[in-house]
């Protein structure tokens, strides 16, 4: 027997009857075709893979079997046909309960066993129900079937046809339906930190979380089908608040809002609530889904935070200004004791030795603690973020001769030995000139002040590979310092030991100096090696040098043409920066109806602008000492110079420092760098204007 | 360097009688003797119209009227008696007002005695305005800490 024969084991008794209808019907050919037809029709449903075709006699013994049955049971049509019903492949509990329903149902005993399974087919009732199979190999699997009977001409029945489905796959579509309906539920349902509310298209509560008992405090069975703007204070729902918000998300499909809402026992909570409709595939409204979150405790974070910040930065203010004040506040009986010390020092008749060496030590104390009160207001200064800075090409061969030559003599009385670098490599770096130098010199002082006798200094220009900044170095062959004490080496009042060796040093000066470096968008550090020494270094952005472009010198030359020979005039450039005055000199060399006059810093420009009364006055504004705008009051302030008109050339170029100078008097504000056209344009209308303002006034 | 012909007339201005005693003193040593003194600036320009100074150390801070105050009672007075200001603070931030005010030197607190001495020569000889030499670099002086030799 094999499973694609048709009709396998034809019920001998049904055949036969089936070829005596057909004997009698013979004569008409349309019934027998349509007959034939139905019989190809058996035949493909019979001989289906899928569907289970079992037949039965009226006694539910199996006598047809096909090939999906075969497949689906694992039994070969020989194995069952005649020997079995189908409920002895079926699931015995499940007969016994069916058996059980059944006769509850019709109010007549049902005996568990094959009965159970046709009793309605046979009393003519359609029956499709689910039961379960159990294979051959014992496996079982759910099955739908559907239940016929087979009636001869006489409606006698003379069998049962019972076709099956395997139902595993929906079975299995359906578990796991079941389960991630389930999981999700739960899911939903123990979120505890925030609401998650289904509402219905009219906004009545379908279904409620745990969160949203635990924010609102109503449970499931209170709220569930009241409408959600019982969450509303009073005034939002006469203002149609809540219905406005489900519109909103009807028609955006999301809306949040962010506002105050009400809990089950009458309190308010501040609340963010999301809403997002719901559309079937339709694009039916089905409802919305709410996510309510309470904010309320956020927002007193939130509103300590900014009380915490502002009282912060306040305190951060006032210690600024309190060490500011307390600075000057200092300085006054400071006054007293140094002015009191040096008159007793060079009183007549003369101190005695002994007496002498007393004064002596109030006047070291005395100017060590000026020191310390400025280191201080440098920090305040610094850290209040008024300390302004100005930012250029800042040459550092030169730079580093002008701290050799202040730091010299120190050296010498210790007798440390410096020595400056090897190569005359144009090193050029991105900087405020006043404040590198200030940085630099501290860490020579540095260097030392806590070296060994005869020890040396080394300062070192190298660029770093990695970042291509140029690193500026300063050795010591001091005593080198443990790790522990470098981490805190740049901390306020950390001398570290320091104390016991009889140097003096306010331990504020590298913190100073790291702030200033780090306002210049540098790096500082430092290596140290115990007995052997200690490494300072400072990176800063490298720079390409200052130079005239090309055509520079013929702009400048073409300017002074027109000028009369006899007129000669004189220019004074107020500048610290060697670089920037050069770049100034080669300009000015080629005019010669202009001589060039320079002063390094403020005091010294105004007191050159008295002797010599220049016709126009080149000012740097970041200036050592008084600025160049201090310069310039003191300038506007002598009836002398108030008319010489003052040029700013400044690497300050924020909008608000040129406001800031052309308010307090320049003519002209020019940033560096040096645009050479603009420069010679300003210059020659100062001296046009100067012009005037002499004609003026002779 | 002493004055010789006429004194000139030097008044210090300071509520602080030890700072009074302190610019007396180091004047005298610098040969100075018409130097008078008072701790009231309210009376400062009373004062000036009496005796007619030839320069005024001023102190800033002060209660009841402050050196900007005394500047001001004084500048309608210092047209027809012209007289020179020196201005004394330890707040070198006031510079530029104190220029302003109409100041012709500013000196920061604390001094050293000799500094004061020349700017006063220096001021009487009819220099304009002068400024406190840069506030470059500090003084590195070579000094043993105050801690270590307590």
């Amino acid at each position: 027997m094999t499973p694609s024969a048709p009709l396998r084991a034809p019920p001998a008794r049904r055949s036969s009857r089936t070829a005596t209808r057909a004997e009698k019907s013979a004569v008409e050919l349309g019934r027998r075709k349509a007959l034939l037809k139905t019989g190809a029709l058996q035949n493909a449903i019979l001989n289906s893979a899928n569907f289970s075709s079992i037949a039965t006699d009226d006694q539910g013994v199996i006598q047809l079997f096909n090939v999906g049955a075969e497949r689906m049971l694992g039994y070969s049509a020989a194995d069952v046909v005649d020997r079995i019903t189908p409920a002895d492949i079926s699931d015995p509990q499940e007969v016994v309960a069916r058996a059980a329903a059944l006769s509850l149902e019709l109010g007549t005993p049902i005996t568990p066993g094959f009965e159970a399974l046709a009793f309605k087919a046979s009393r003519g009732l359609e029956d499709i129900y689910e039961l379960t199979y159990i294979r051959k190999d014992g496996t079982r699997f759910p099955a739908i079937v559907s239940v016929t009977a087979l009636r001869d001409d006489a409606q006698a029945i003379i069998g049962y046809l019972l076709l099956g489905t395997d139902n595993s796959a929906r079975k299995h579509a359906e578990e796991n339906l079941r389960r991630t309906e389930d999981s999700f539920r739960l899911m939903v349902e123990s979120v505890s930190d925030c609401a998650i509310v289904m509402l219905d298209p009219d906004g009545r509560v379908a279904s409620w979380n745990t969160g949203a008992q635990r924010i609102k405090g109503f449970t499931a069975d209170e709220i569930l089908g009241r409408h959600f703007s019982t969450f509303y204070p009073e005034d939002d729902v006469a203002a149609g608040k809540p219905q406005r918000d489900l519109e909103q998300a009807a028609a955006s499909g999301r809306h949040e809002d962010e506002g105050w809402r009400i809990r089950k026992d009458g309190t308010l909570f501040w609340a963010n609530i999301v809403f997002t409709s719901i559309r079937d595939h339709g694009g039916n409204l089905r409802g919305f889904a709410k996510l309510t979150r309470d904010l309320t405790e956020r927002n007193k974070v939130e509103a300590i935070l900014l009380t915490a910040k502002a009282v912060a930065e306040k305190a951060n203010l006032s210690k600024s200004e309190f060490l500011s004040s307390m600075s000057h506040e200092l300085r006054s009986p400071l006054n007293a004791i140094l002015g009191f010390a040096q008159l007793m020092e060079s009183d007549s008749p003369a101190p005695s030795p002994a007496q002498a060496e007393n004064i002596i030590q109030i006047l070291n104390a005395g100017w060590y603690l000026l020191e310390l009160i400025n280191e201080i207001l440098d920090l305040a200064t610094i850290e209040s973020g008024k300390l302004s800075m100005s930012l250029e090409p800042v040459s550092l061969r030169e730079l580093l001769l002008e701290c050799h030559s202040m730091i010299e003599p120190l050296a010498l009385r210790r007798g440390v030995h410096m020595s400056l670098p090897h190569s005359d490599a144009p090193y050029c770096v991105h900087a405020d000139r006043t404040r590198i130098k200030q940085v630099l010199i501290n860490l020579l002082s540095n260097a030392i002040k806590y070296n060994t006798p005869r020890g040396a200094v080394e300062i070192e220009c190298s660029t770093n590979r990695d970042s291509g900044r140029v690193r500026i170095t300063v050795t010591d062959t001091g005593a080198g310092l443990p790790p522990e004490q470098v981490a805190q080496l740049f901390q306020p009042f950390n001398r570290l030991g320091q104390e016991g060796n009889g140097e003096e040093g306010t331990g504020i000066g590298l913190v100073v100096s790291k702030r200033l470096v780090e306002l210049m968008d540098g790096v500082i550090g430092v290596e140290s090696t115990i007995g052997k020494g200690s490494s300072f270094w400072v990176e800063l952005r490298s720079t390409a040098p200052l130079t005239l472009p090309a055509a520079a010198e013929t702009i400048a030359a073409a300017d002074s043409s027109a000028a009369a020979p006899d007129a000669l005039r004189t220019l004074l450039y107020v500048e610290d920066n060697p670089a920037n005055l050069r770049l100034v000199e080669k300009l000015i060399a080629r005019r010669d109806d202009l001589r060039l006059l320079t002063a390094v810093n403020g005091n010294r420009g105004v007191e050159l602008a008295r002797t010599c009364l220049p016709d126009v006055i080149l000012m740097d504004i970041n200036l050592p000492g008084i600025s160049g705008i201090e310069a310039l009051k003191l300038l506007r302030h002598d009836p002398s110079t108030a008319h010489i008109p003052v040029v700013a050339l400044s690497a300050n170029a924020m909008a608000d420092d040129i406001e800031n100078g052309l308010e307090a008097g320049f003519f002209r504000y020019l940033t560096k760098p040096i645009k050479v056209p603009a420069f010679m344009k300003a210059l020659n209308l100062a001296l046009a204007f100067a012009e005037e303002t002499h004609d003026a006034a002779h | 360097m002493p004055p010789t012909e006429a004194t000139p007339k030097i008044l210090i201005v300071d509520d602080q009688r030890s700072n009074v005693r302190l610019l007396e003193q180091t004047l005298l040593r610098g040969g100075y003797a018409g130097v008078m003194s008072t701790t009231e600036p309210c009376g400062v320009t009373a004062l000036h119209l009496q005796h007619h100074f030839d320069l005024i150390l001023l102190d800033l801070q002060m209660p009841e009227m402050n050196g900007f105050q005394v500047m001001e009672q004084l500048r309608p007075v210092r047209v027809e008696l012209p007289v020179k200001i020196l201005v004394l603070s330890a707040d070198a931030s006031q510079m530029p007002a104190v220029f302003e005010a109409g100041a012709d030197s500013f000196m920061g607190k604390p001094f050293r005695l000799p500094d004061v001495v020349e700017r006063v020569q220096l001021m009487l000889k009819g220099a304009r305005a002068v400024v406190a030499p840069a506030a470059e670099p500090r003084p590195l002086l070579e000094r043993p800490s105050p801690r270590v030799q307590a």
